[in-house]
């Protein structure tokens, strides 16, 4: 399979804090693809420099093999990468319609805007509060209205932000059957979660930074049974946890 | 889905209809219900600030980008209007282009700079840019006659030249001019720069990384808010035939004109012309009852502060219900009055 998108090499300092650390892998088209690591070893970092939130201090992003690093957020959005913010961000004020009408009327026709938002919402199950303000939406509705907003921009690689942190265990298992749907209708998957049932659910691999270093990578069974990776972030109490 | 609670004083659709039917009736009626010309001039003020407002509000209350050089517009629509007409005699109806398009160069140089930094450089880079036209307009004596001011002499009445011996032609002209802008506003909000503009002021990180080209819709929103404020800069200085640097290119106009938007609603259709008509006549007022033209910006100053703390959706938020989040200061005395009473805290 073909890299869709590919990180070279990639740095990025705060100040003396290395947040990303010479990182290189690839996102394979079609997969869905598990970023894991402990707080603060620069997943959310990576996706601000892929979406280009962050300017990179070195290295590269390739999206279909062509270098991004010089391209506006707002052109990397509109070349097809997609991506959610860690914290739900809700377009105060507007409409859960609304807040999808808006960016779907970038590319489209009033008419034709319309008629997608409607359907992206009810596909999300958001229909109930097209016309209820973002604001009020619970948590989790918010969460979901993030991701109907960047669905409607039509991406080829959606990032996910932690978008099951929060959740209870019956709307893990409805976002995990959504994110399944998303990746089935053709749309290439980063998945950053700490909610190792999902990851382990959904991914067919994993990659795993530490410190802002690349640690390990692989299918998530090598991955999870990994000493380093046990030892940085899942702790030896996880697999008692899972046998038990 | 959790019903919202309608507000009791939001009126329904036929009534706003009828009540906006009623005040443009109004509008028109007005000078014909007093022989008193300073009862027009008011109105024509009212008119000016209104149109002046509603310019303020497409930058300032649509996307939240804090104006601070709009007096600068004005001032840039005044002189041109002036100097083509005194050392050229051409119309104010054509001057108005070569003012509008000055100002559209200026904002898009100011927007160009400053909207590609976040934070506060746009506010602060217009309140650079009004404080250099201010002095610019000071010490170019030749041309503006410094802090002397030019002066137009009334020859004889004229609608080419927009000489009249009464104020209501003035009231009139600039009564079709804010129905035009709320006409522009209002097409604004509907269309997809409008609801840009709504998501750029709620999260512009948000915004752009849905695609949303953020840099481009803020400087469309300046550009043409400038054009439409000194598009009423050179028709309000032709009323008042007399302008100076110090009255028309000042931090005092610059906050009368936002203080108008902030208090009747930003970022709503109606607010700029809300806050006008409450601000306008009050200000007078003021000036009637406290005998100096200071007191009316004590009174902006007052009621700024107001809004701010009490009711940030503006006066028009009253109707609607929205805009009006309760203070943290109150709902922390609020908290704690309940749990004197024994509130429901559980604690």
């Amino acid at each position: 399979m073909a890299a869709i998108l590919e990180l070279k090499d990639l740095c990025k300092s705060f100040g003396g804090v290395h947040a990303v650390n010479h990182v290189s892998f690839k996102i394979e088209k079609g997969e869905i693809l598990g970023l894991i690591g402990p707080n603060g070893s620069g997943k959310s970092t990576c996706v601000n420099l892929i979406s280009g939130v962050y300017k990179a201090d070195g290295g590269d992003v390739l999206f279909e093999g062509k270098s991004v690093i010089r391209t506006s957020i707002a052109g990397r959005s509109r070349m097809g990468i997609g991506r959610t913010f860690q914290s739900p961000k809700p377009f105060t004020g507007l409409t859960v319609f609304d807040s999808v009408y808006t960016i779907a009327m970038q590319t489209r026709s009033y008419k034709e805007a319309s008629k997608i938002s409607g359907e992206i919402l009810e596909q999300m199950g958001l229909s109930q509060y097209e016309k209820m303000r973002c604001e009020k939406l619970p948590i989790e509705k918010r969460k979901w209205l993030d991701m109907a907003r960047v669905l409607v921009t039509r991406p080829r690689v959606l990032l996910l932000d932690e978008v099951m942190a929060g959740l209870n265990p019956n709307e893990i298992d409805e976002s995990v059957a959504l994110v399944r749907r998303v990746n089935k209708s053709g749309i290439t998957v980063l998945f950053i979660e700490h909610v190792m049932k999902a990851v382990i659910k959904l991914c067919s691999r994993l990659v795993v930074l530490n410190d802002g270093r690349l640690l390990t990578s692989g299918d998530p069974d090598t991955v999870m049974n990994d000493p380093k990776v046990i030892a940085a972030y899942l702790g030896r109490g996880y697999h008692h946890a899972e046998n038990d | 889905m959790t019903k919202e609670k309608p507000s009791p004083l939001k009126p329904s659709r036929l009534w706003k209809a009828g009540i906006l039917l009623a005040f443009v009736v109004f509008l028109f009626l007005f000078p014909r219900m007093s022989s008193s010309n300073y009862i027009v001039s008011i109105g024509v003020t009212f008119c000016t600030f209104a149109c002046l407002g509603v310019s303020w509000n497409i930058i300032g209350g649509y996307a939240a980008q804090i104006s601070w050089c709009h007096s600068s517009f004005v001032a840039i629509g005044a002189y041109t209007g002036f100097l083509l007409f005194n050392h050229f005699g051409i119309s104010p109806w054509i001057s108005v282009f070569a003012g509008t398009g000055i100002s559209a160069v200026a904002a898009l140089i100011i927007g160009s700079i400053s909207f590609r930094l976040r934070g506060p450089f746009f506010s602060l880079c217009t309140i650079a840019f009004a404080e250099i036209m201010r002095v610019w307009l000071l010490f170019q004596k030749n041309l503006t006659q410094g802090a002397n001011g030019l002066v137009i002499t009334f020859k004889q009445e004229s609608f080419v030249n927009l000489m009249f011996r009464k104020d209501d032609a003035f009231y009139y002209i600039l009564l079709v001019m804010l129905i035009l802008y709320m006409l522009i506003s209002w097409l604004l909000q509907r269309s997809r720069p409008g609801y840009y503009l709504r998501a750029i002021k709620v999260d512009e990180d948000a915004a752009e990384s849905l695609g949303i080209k953020t840099h481009r819709i803020k400087l469309f929103a300046f550009v043409l808010s400038a054009v439409m404020t000194s598009a009423v800069g050179t028709i309000y200085a032709f009323f008042l035939t007399y302008i100076d640097p110090a009255s028309i290119s000042s931090m005092d106009l610059a906050t009368r004109i936002g203080t108008m938007a902030v208090v009747g609603g930003a970022g709503t259709l109606f607010g700029p012309m809300v806050g006008a008509l409450a601000l306008v006549p009050l200000s007078e007022l003021a000036n009637v009852l406290l005998g100096s033209s200071g007191s009316g910006m004590l009174l902006y100053g007052g009621l700024m502060i107001i809004v701010i703390i009490f009711r940030r959706g503006g006066i028009v938020s009253l109707f609607s219900g929205d805009g009006a989040p309760v203070p943290a200061l109150l709902k922390k005395l609020r908290g704690k009055g309940q749990a004197k009473n024994g509130g429901d805290s559980g604690a």
